[in-house]
């Protein structure tokens, strides 16, 4: 309680204002506060509501253009690492990755240092000399590109010398580490990233990772691709396939051949253990190669078989009943035929070999003998055995761009005897390289005709089998034991016939010799011939098939048994060695 | 409700206790005054009892302070639910808070642990050209003639055939250390 005497202390003490103020404030109606507390209320309300339909209007109305406003900002162009599988051999070494690459950008007005050491500091890294630098700086301001396809070590060392106005742009590349060794085999990618030749191209779907998630999850991360562990995996040996391309080089190189091949199979599932294709080019320079290189012409080029296609027509007779193996013809050495003269390749020497088995035909290579044995063969039917083996079709082998092969129609063949006659021995008719081996693995894998192939599939880390390609089922075409006879006279060939050169101490080798001669320009029969040679080891449990043509070898002593054989023991040295076949008594 | 007594001055014993004022009043109530001691005799007991008087002034002279009106329902309700609404918000303005810094603590950690990945693959990729690199050119030294290596021969090669795998042995139970006699100490 203020006493009277506190009251009018406390009035002296406060201003006239607050008195009035005080005052003034008992003295007002109780509106004036309401009014100014409805105004603010309002005026937040109306705020709100202001908001609120602003909100809508943004959400709604520019939503999806705003949305893709951000989107447009939030993406990161970046390069990924890797779009492709790598491609591994059948041991496991890596024939094909991807890597990334950068190519160095110099702006020589963002040069903190002067500009000769800048060039003294970076040409050991470019591996170009200071003066060729100096050269580059001084053309423009900005935007000289230096060098291209520098590695990541190189990169981070130049990116280690803290210099300003370096730019590094990042790319991907496939990498060939083994150079020219399965480029005919595995092909080339182009600058475009576009696959251009090879398993690369046939096989790209396999190859390509899929496509990243377009839509950035987050801010700050680059794009993610699906990548896994899968890699292709060949059927190839990487060492026998060393072997195979050394030596062939070295053959062709001796007898100045124009081109070479050398094929080999394991009959019995039609896998490719090697594949060496000459000439041949190196994958990472593709642009330094010749055009005509970048296809494979053991599956693209046709060529007359001549004698190495003589065992595969005995065991079309043997099947259809028309001889039997211990069966005598004779032989005169030269022999007219419907207008035309059909002699033996040896016939200037030996003359005519008189009554033969079917074992010498073959051993001697007799041109006439085959004629003979063919003749007692209806010429529908024969025709119908040739077809049935695939000739005048593809092979259905997974690497692009194979030709089918050549034969003439049934009408002609049948009509002219001369058709039948000139195939007999190898003549007349034409296949690849690739087919010749599938026929020949029919003899060594008990008459059946299996689909070659290079690709394994894709395996995973612990390399088991995650995807496989369709094939179709082999084909059974001759009775076993007609192949198993058929390889036992290909087997003399080798012993003491015109594939002595081929023999190896301590196994039983069958093998055949071709020397054909090429069609020229004109349709005729000219100098060149094609040299081959094949072979099946080991005869006592027939396996593995080796192929070697050598075209246009030079020289008066090139016939398959010279040019072709000597390749074929080499490589089946190798072979014998690499899976492990141990000798038998021979 | 709190109920304020005025001490009316007219009793003798409301007067004595707040004649003199100050903190010696209150020692005063608190020590039995002696008057009021002298009071307990028998003779005066009457007298201390509350008399019938003084309950009827304390019921007629206490005032009640003015007490706040019933609020009605519907504003019982709207006042507990700003409360409530209150708290939500505070509870939200949390959650928003820590779901902001946590959207943050992502996104640099996915930075850091994407730059991390990026440069585990390339270190991958690297390993994996140089070594096939380092198998190229060992095969290169390999067949240039200045090696003068050979390519493998059958006569060349030893081919073993491996033994059909066997069953583990077992090993003996008894040590062969304590079937050894010892007659004398060998001198070693």
């Amino acid at each position: 309680m203020v006493s009277t005497r506190d009251r009018s202390r406390s009035r002296r003490r406060t201003s006239k204002f607050f008195r009035r103020r005080a005052t003034r404030a008992t003295q007002l109606p109780l509106q004036a506060p309401r009014l100014r507390l409805m105004m603010v209320w309002g005026l937040l309300l109306f705020s709100m509501v202001g908001l609120t339909v602003q909100l809508a209007q943004l959400q709604l109305e520019e939503g999806p253009e705003l949305l893709a406003m951000a989107r447009e900002q939030q993406k990161i162009y970046s390069v990924s690492r890797a779009a492709r599988r790598p491609v591994i051999d059948s041991q496991g070494n890596v024939v094909a990755v991807d890597r990334m690459v950068y190519t160095l950008f110099v702006h020589p007005s963002m040069f903190n240092q002067p500009l000769p050491e800048v060039a003294s500091q970076l040409s050991s890294l470019v591996e170009i000399e200071p003066t060729a630098l100096l050269e580059q700086f001084g053309q423009q301001e900005t935007g000289i590109r230096v060098a291209g396809n520098l590695s990541e070590e190189t990169a981070k060392r130049i990116r280690g010398l803290q210099l300003d106005g370096i730019d590094l742009l990042p790319a991907q590349q496939r990498l060939y580490p083994h150079q020219e060794l399965l480029a005919q085999v595995v092909g080339y990618i182009d600058y475009d990233g576009t696959a251009q030749a090879g398993l690369e191209y046939s096989y790209q779907d396999q190859l390509l990772y899929e496509e990243p998630d377009q839509t950035p999850g987050l801010a700050g991360l680059p794009p993610v691709v699906a990548k896994d562990d899968q890699s292709l995996q060949l059927t190839i040996d990487s060492r026998l396939q060393r072997v195979a391309q050394r030596n062939l080089a070295s053959t062709l190189a001796q007898h100045r051949a124009k081109r070479g091949t050398v094929l080999v199979m394991d009959s019995a599932s039609g896998e490719i253990l090697a594949m060496a294709v000459s000439p041949t080019y190196d994958p990472n320079r593709y642009y330094d190669a010749d055009v005509e290189q970048f296809k494979n012409w053991a599956v693209s080029d046709l060529y007359e078989p001549g004698s190495t296609f003589k065992p595969i027509n005995i065991a079309i007779a043997l099947e259809a009943g028309v001889i039997n193996p211990d069966d005598q013809l004779y032989d005169e050495g030269r022999i007219p035929y419907e207008g035309w003269t059909i002699q033996n390749s040896d016939f200037s020497v030996s003359g005519g070999h008189g009554t033969i088995s079917i074992t010498d035909v073959l051993r001697y290579s007799s041109n006439v003998g085959m004629v003979h044995i063919m003749e007692g063969m209806d010429r529908e039917a024969y025709y119908s055995a040739l077809e049935a083996l695939g000739l005048g079709q593809e092979t259905g082998i997974d690497l692009p761009a194979e030709t089918a092969g050549q034969l003439k129609d049934r009408s002609e063949f049948v009509s002219k005897g001369i058709e039948a006659a000139t195939t007999a021995f190898g003549q007349g008719f034409s296949l690849t390289p690739m087919q010749m081996l599938q026929l020949q693995a029919t003899l060594a894998n008990g008459g059946k005709l299996v689909t070659p192939h290079v690709v394994r599939g894709l395996v995973n880390q612990a390399g088991e089998l995650t995807w496989q390609p369709q094939r179709p089922a082999p084909k059974q075409v001759f009775d076993p034991s007609v192949s198993q006879q058929v390889l036992e006279m290909m087997e003399a060939v080798v012993k003491d016939g015109t594939g002595k050169p081929a023999q190896i101490s301590g196994y039983r080798i069958a093998g055949k010799t071709g020397t054909a001669q090429k069609a020229n320009e004109f349709g005729q029969y000219g100098n060149q011939r094609i040299t081959s040679f094949v072979s099946i080891v080991p005869v006592d449990d027939p396996r593995y098939v080796v192929l070697a043509v050598i075209d246009e070898p030079q020289g008066d002593n090139a016939y398959g048994s010279t040019v072709a054989a000597p390749l074929v023991k080499s490589v089946i040295e190798s072979l014998l060695v690499f899976e492990r076949v141990p000798p038998q008594g021979s | 409700m709190v109920y304020a007594v005025k001490p009316d001055p007219q009793t003798p014993a409301a007067r004595r206790s707040i004649s003199t004022p100050g903190p010696s009043a209150r020692m005063r109530q608190t020590a039995v005054p002696r008057t009021a001691r002298r009071r307990n005799s028998p003779a005066e007991r009457s007298t201390a009892r509350p008399s019938e008087r003084s309950i009827a002034w304390l019921h007629s002279t206490v005032t009640s302070l003015p007490t706040q009106p019933r609020l009605p329902l519907w504003l019982k309700v709207l006042g507990g639910l700003q409360q409530g609404a209150t708290v939500g918000t505070g509870c939200l303005v949390a959650a928003a808070l820590a779901t902001y810094s946590w959207t943050v603590y992502i996104d640099s950690a996915v930075t850091r642990t994407s730059r991390q990945l990026d440069r585990l693959e390339s270190q991958a990729q690297q390993m994996t050209s140089a070594n096939e690199a380092l198998k190229q050119s060992i095969a290169e030294q390999a067949e240039s003639p200045a090696a003068k290596l050979q390519d493998f021969k059958t006569s060349d090669t030893i081919f073993l055939t491996p033994e059909p795998s066997r069953e583990p042995v077992e090993p003996s139970p008894v040590s062969p250390l304590a079937t050894v006699e010892m007659p004398h100490p060998l001198g070693y």
